[in-house]
C-alpha cells in the first residue's frame, strides 16, 4: 500500500489530538522550528501543564487554540516504515459532526478514542454510526487515559465487551482494541511496559501491518471534462480505473452507443495501453459525450443506468432534506438535479432505532428515495463505491446538504417511458392562436392574489385568450386534500401545482396560479418546469398590515385567538421573490390598473 | 514499484483529476505562479492534465518588483518554452515601499496586490501550488476553498467535502481557491521533480553569492538596493534556498548541496521547516492564518 489514510474520531476530550501529535512527536515527524514553536503555544494556551500539549500541533485555527477544542478537520503527513501514512484529525462536538464526515469520507483505517472512565457516550455511538455508513474496513478503538484506572485490566475488557455490543453492523471488517495513554505515549507507538497483559500490537505497528484489499474492477473511464481547443480537437479527459487499449472497442453509459478508442494518451504520451492513471482520449467517431458519461468495456455490467434511487444519507448542512425538494446531486462526475421523492426514517442515537420522519436535520443519517431528471450511469455503493455515492447540494445556499449512498435502484422508475404524442403543444396552442403560459401569483394571504387572478382570467377571456386558475384553496380541496401545513407538505403542494400547471400549458392554455407558495426553492422548482418565457413569477407584495385588515378567510384572527395555528405573515416564514417579473401593490393601485400592467409585461 | 514511486503516481493522478475537474466547471480560472518549485510542479502537472493540448488557462504573478533577478529570468524562459498565458500584476500604489523597512510591505505588495489582481479579471477559479504540511493553518483547508466577497477565508465554517466529490457551486461574488498538491509534502516536491527532470530556478542549488549574515540566516544582496544596517557585512558563502519570495525577506541556507540528489538528501536531514526561513510567518502565532483569512494564499 502506497497511501494508508487515518481518520481519528471520538467525543470531546477524548484525546484525539493528543494520540496523533504524540505520534507525531515519537516518530521524529516534527521539526526544531515546528517544536520550539509548540513550546510557545504550550506555554500560552497548553492544557497539559509543563509537558508538551501536542494537541496544539494539529489544531492550527486561531479560535480552536483560545477554546481548546477542536472545529475542523486537520490533516499530517507521516512516512513510517515505507508508507506514507496520512492522519486526519476530526473534531468532537457535536456541532461540528459534518467535519467527521469530511475527515473520514475517504480513509481506510479508523481510530476511535473511547475514554476508559467515561465510557460509550452518545458522540461515540454517532461517530461509528458515521464510519458505518462509509463502510470504513478498519475500526481500531483506542481505549484511551488507561494510566487513569492504573493499567487495569478488567476495565478494558469491561468496555471492549460493551463495543462489541455496539457494533451492530455485519460489515466484514477488521476491529482492534488497544489499551493507550495517549498523554504519556503508551502502546501509542511502542508497546507499553506497563499493561504485561494485554497482548496485542501498539496503535502505529497495527495501523503499519494492516494490508490493502485490492478488488478488481471492469475498466472504466468518468469523464470529467470533455477537451475542444478548437474545433477538430475533441478529448476525453478523466481518471482510468484498469486498463484501455487502443482500437478497443468500448460503450459509452447511459446512452450504451458503440465507438472505439483512436487514441489515447498519459504522462505527455501517446499510448498503446493504460493501466489506472489520467488519461486523455480520442473516439473513431465524433460522438455527444459529456461530463458524466462513463465510456466502459463492452462485457461491463457492473455499471448501470437509471433515475430513481433508495439511498442513505448522511446530513451535513443546517438546510435540511425536505420530501418533495428539488436539489443537485453530484455522482461521480455527472451533475444534475433531483428531487427526493421520499424521506422515510432516519436513525435515533438515544434509543438505537430508526424512526419515521419526512425531514432530515443536520447529523441525521436516514434513508431516502429520489428520482432525477434524466438517466444517470450508476453502480450500487455496495459494489463500486465510486459511482455509487454522492452529494446533494442546495440550490439556493449552495451547501453540501448531505453526504450519501446508493443502496438500490427503484426498478418502477426504469419501466416508465415517456410517450411523445403526434400533436405538440405548438400545434395545440396555434390553434388556440396563443402563447401558452404560467402566471404564477405569489403573496401572504389577502394579499390579492385570488382577486387578482379573477380579474386578469375576465380580461384575457374577453380577448379571446383560453385560461384557467388554479387557486392554492380550491386545489386543496380536491386533488391536495391529503395535504396538510408543514413545511414539507406546503414543499408537495406547490409541486403538485407546478406540474398541473405544466400539464396545462402543454394542452397550450394560459394557466394563472394564486397560491401563497411561501418558499423560493419551490417557486423555483415550479419555474424549472418551464421553458424560457413560458413562466412569470408576480410578487403580489401587499403589506402586511393590510393583508391583516382585510383577513378574508379570517386566518389572522385565528392566529392570534388559536394557540398552534400558525399564519405565514405573522410567523415571517414567507420568503420574498428575489427576482420576480413582476412587483404589484393591490393597496396602492386599482386592480384594473394591476392587471393592465401584468398584460403588458407579458403579452 | 518503489514506495516513492508509487507514492508520486499517487499523488499525481489526484493533483491531475482535481485540476481536470475544477476547470470543467469553472468559467474564468487562472493559476497561481510564484516562479518557486511548488509552482513548477503545478505548471508541470497542468500541462499533464491537457496534453496532447496546451495549459488552456493564464498564469498570474503577482510581481513585488523585489523578487531575485534569476527568477524574473527564469519566468520569460518557462513562458517561451511552454507557450504559456502569462499575466504579471504590481500593484503601483505600492512600488515605492521598501520591504526592509515598510511594515506594510507584505499587506501590500503581496496580498493586496493579489486580491486587485483577482478583482481586474474576475478569476473564478484560482489554483494555487499551497500545501498541507506547509502551516498549521493550511493544514486545515479544503482542497476547493471557497472566499467570500473581498477574497476572504472563513476557516470557521468550510464547507464538507466528501470524498472526490468537489462542489464548485457558489456565490457570485464567491470565488474558489483549488489546491491540487495540497496533499503533498515537501519531500514528494522534491522527488517529483527529480523524477520528472522538472526545470527549477538556480537559487534552489548551493552556489557561491554574495549576501549578509543575520542570526545564523542568509539573506542574498541581489541589487543596490539593499540598504546595509549597522553591524552588517557583505560576505560570500555558499548557500541555497529552501523557498523564494522577495530577497531581502527570504533567507537561505548554508549548504554544499548543488545538485538534486544532494538536495534531497539534505531535506531528509533537515531539523526545521521550510517556512522556517521565511520572515513573513514569523510575526505572530497566527500570522499565516490572519493572512490568510484578508485574501493571502
Amino acid at each position: 500500500m502506497e497511501i494508508k489514510k487515518i481518520v481519528t474520531c471520538g467525543s470531546v476530550d477524548d484525546g484525539k489530538s493528543s494520540l496523533i501529535g504524540r505520534i507525531i512527536f515519537e516518530t521524529k515527524n516534527i521539526l526544531n522550528d515546528q517544536e520550539l514553536k509548540l513550546q510557545n503555544l504550550s506555554t500560552r494556551y497548553g492544557t497539559t501543564g509543563k509537558k508538551l500539549d501536542f494537541a496544539l500541533l494539529l489544531d492550527g485555527l486561531q479560535d480552536e487554540r483560545e477554546q481548546g477544542i477542536t472545529i475542523d478537520v486537520a490533516h499530517r503527513y507521516i512516512n513510517y516504515k515505507n508508507q506514507r501514512l496520512v492522519f486526519h484529525d476530526s473534531p468532537g462536538h457535536n456541532q461540528y459532526t459534518r467535519n467527521v464526515v469530511t475527515a473520514a469520507s475517504g480513509c481506510e483505517i479508523a481510530i476511535l478514542l473511547v475514554d476508559v472512565k467515561k465510557g460509550i457516550l452518545e458522540q461515540t455511538k454517532r461517530h461509528l454510526k458515521i464510519l458505518d455508513f462509509l463502510k470504513i474496513k478498519n475500526i481500531i478503538f483506542a481505549i484511551n487515559k488507561i494510566d487513569l484506572v492504573k493499567y487495569n485490566k478488567s476495565k478494558f475488557l469491561e468496555l471492549k465487551n460493551q463495543l462489541n455490543k455496539t457494533l451492530i453492523s455485519s460489515n466484514k471488517r477488521n476491529v482492534f482494541f488497544i489499551p493507550v495513554s495517549a498523554l504519556d505515549g503508551d502502546n501509542v507507538v511502542t508497546k507499553s511496559k506497563k499493561m504485561k497483559w494485554y497482548n496485542g500490537k501498539s496503535v502505529l505497528d497495527t495501523i503499519t501491518k494492516l494490508k490493502e484489499i485490492k478488488k478488481n474492477h471492469k475498466p472504466y473511464l468518468a469523464i470529467q471534462h470533455v477537451h475542444r481547443p478548437n474545433n477538430k480537437i475533441r478529448n476525453y479527459l478523466g481518471n482510468l480505473t484498469g486498463s484501455f487499449k487502443k482500437n478497443q472497442k468500448i460503450k459509452i453509459l447511459p446512452g450504451s452507443e458503440i465507438n472505439s478508442i483512436k487514441n489515447l494518451y498519459s504522462n505527455f504520451k501517446k499510448m498503446n495501453q493504460i493501466l489506472n492513471a489520467p488519461v486523455a482520449l480520442d473516439l473513431k467517431k465524433q460522438m455527444d459525450i459529456v461530463r458524466g458519461d462513463i465510456v466502459t468495456d463492452l462485457s461491463n455490467k457492473d455499471i448501470l443506468v437509471g433515475n430513481a434511487f433508495n439511498a442513505e444519507v448522511v446530513v451535513t448542512s443546517g438546510d435540511k432534506i425536505i420530501q418533495g425538494r428539488q436539489y443537485l446531486i453530484r455522482i461521480h462526475n455527472k451533475i444534475t438535479k433531483v428531487t427526493v421523492t421520499k424521506v422515510k426514517s432516519t436513525f435515533d442515537f438515544v434509543t438505537n432505532q430508526s424512526v419515521v420522519k419526512n425531514e432530515l436535520e443536520l447529523n441525521d443519517i436516514g434513508e431516502i428515495e429520489m428520482s432525477c431528471n434524466e438517466a444517470i450511469p450508476f453502480s450500487t455503493f455496495d459494489k463500486m463505491p465510486e459511482l455509487g455515492r454522492f452529494i446533494l447540494v442546495d440550490e439556493l445556499t449552495f451547501n453540501v446538504v448531505c453526504a450519501g449512498k446508493i443502496n438500490f435502484e427503484l426498478r418502477r422508475s426504469g419501466n416508465i417511458y415517456k410517450t411523445e404524442g403526434k400533436v405538440s403543444k405548438e400545434v395545440r396552442a396555434k390553434l388556440k392562436r396563443q402563447k401558452p403560459k404560467c402566471i404564477w401569483l405569489t403573496g401572504l394571504s389577502g394579499s390579492g392574489k385570488s382577486t387578482l387572478a379573477q380579474s386578469l382570467e375576465k380580461t384575457l377571456n374577453s380577448q379571446s385568450k383560453h385560461t384557467y386558475i388554479l387557486d392554492g384553496d380550491n386545489l386543496r380541496l380536491g386533488i391536495n386534500k391529503n395535504l396538510g401545513f408543514n413545511a414539507s407538505d406546503r414543499t408537495e403542494n406547490i409541486r403538485r401545482i407546478g406540474e398541473i400547471s405544466k400539464l396545462m400549458v402543454d394542452a397550450g392554455l394560459i394557466v394563472i396560479v394564486a397560491a401563497i407558495s411561501p418558499f423560493r426553492k419551490d417557486r423555483d422548482f415550479a419555474r424549472s418546469l418551464f421553458e424560457k418565457n413560458e413562466f412569470y413569477e408576480v410578487f403580489v407584495n401587499t403589506p402586511l398590515k393590510v393583508c391583516i385588515k382585510r383577513d378574508p378567510k379570517k386566518l389572522y384572527k385565528k392566529a392570534k385567538s388559536i394557540k398552534h395555528f400558525s399564519t405565514i405573515g405573522l410567523t415571517g416564514d414567507y420568503e420574498k421573490p428575489l427576482k420576480p417579473d413582476l412587483v404589484i401593490d393591490t393597496s396602492k393601485e386599482l386592480i384594473s390598473n394591476s392587471v393592465k400592467k401584468i398584460i403588458t409585461k407579458i403579452f | 514499484m518503489s514506495f516513492s514511486k508509487k507514492l508520486l503516481q499517487n499523488l499525481e493522478s489526484e493533483a491531475i483529476s482535481i485540476i481536470r475537474d475544477s476547470y470543467s466547471k469553472s468559467s474564468n480560472p487562472v493559476m497561481m505562479y510564484s516562479i518557486g518549485k511548488d509552482s513548477s510542479v503545478l505548471l508541470h502537472l497542468a500541462r499533464k492534465a491537457f496534453f496532447p493540448s496546451i495549459v488552456p488557462f493564464p498564469l498570474l504573478h503577482i510581481d513585488t518588483k523585489w523578487k531575485f533577478k534569476e527568477m524574473i529570468k527564469f519566468r520569460t524562459y518557462v513562458k517561451n518554452k511552454f507557450k504559456l498565458n502569462l499575466i504579471t500584476y504590481t500593484n503601483q500604489k505600492g512600488i515605492k515601499l521598501n520591504p526592509q523597512k515598510d511594515k506594510n510591505y507584505t499587506d501590500v505588495m503581496k496580498t493586496k496586490a493579489l486580491k486587485d489582481a483577482l478583482d481586474k479579471y474576475q478569476f473564478d477559479v484560482i489554483y494555487g501550488g499551497a500545501r498541507r504540511d506547509e502551516e498549521a493553518s493550511r493544514s486545515k483547508e479544503r482542497i476547493v476553498s471557497v472566499r467570500d466577497k473581498g477574497h476572504i477565508w472563513n476557516p470557521k465554517n468550510q464547507k464538507p467535502e466528501l470524498w472526490n466529490l468537489f462542489n464548485y457551486e457558489k456565490d457570485e461574488d464567491q470565488t474558489l481557491r483549488v489546491f491540487p498538491i495540497s496533499n503533498w509534502t515537501e519531500f514528494d516536491i522534491w522527488n517529483y521533480i527529480k523524477q520528472e527532470n522538472i526545470e527549477i530556478v538556480d537559487l534552489y542549488f548551493a552556489k557561491k553569492r554574495k549576501c549578509i549574515k543575520k542570526n545564523n540566516a542568509y539573506f542574498m544582496i541581489d541589487d543596490n538596493r539593499y540598504k546595509l544596517q549597522k553591524g552588517e557585512k557583505i560576505i560570500t558563502e555558499t548557500i541555497r534556498f529552501r523557498t523564494l519570495g522577495c530577497y531581502p525577506l527570504t533567507a537561505g541556507i548554508k549548504s554544499s548541496a548543488s545538485n538534486l540528489s544532494q538536495v534531497i538528501n539534505e531535506t531528509l536531514k533537515e531539523k526545521n521547516s521550510e517556512r522556517s526561513g521565511r520572515l513573513i510567518d514569523l510575526d505572530k502565532p497566527n500570522s499565516m492564518e490572519l493572512k490568510k483569512r484578508e485574501g493571502y494564499f
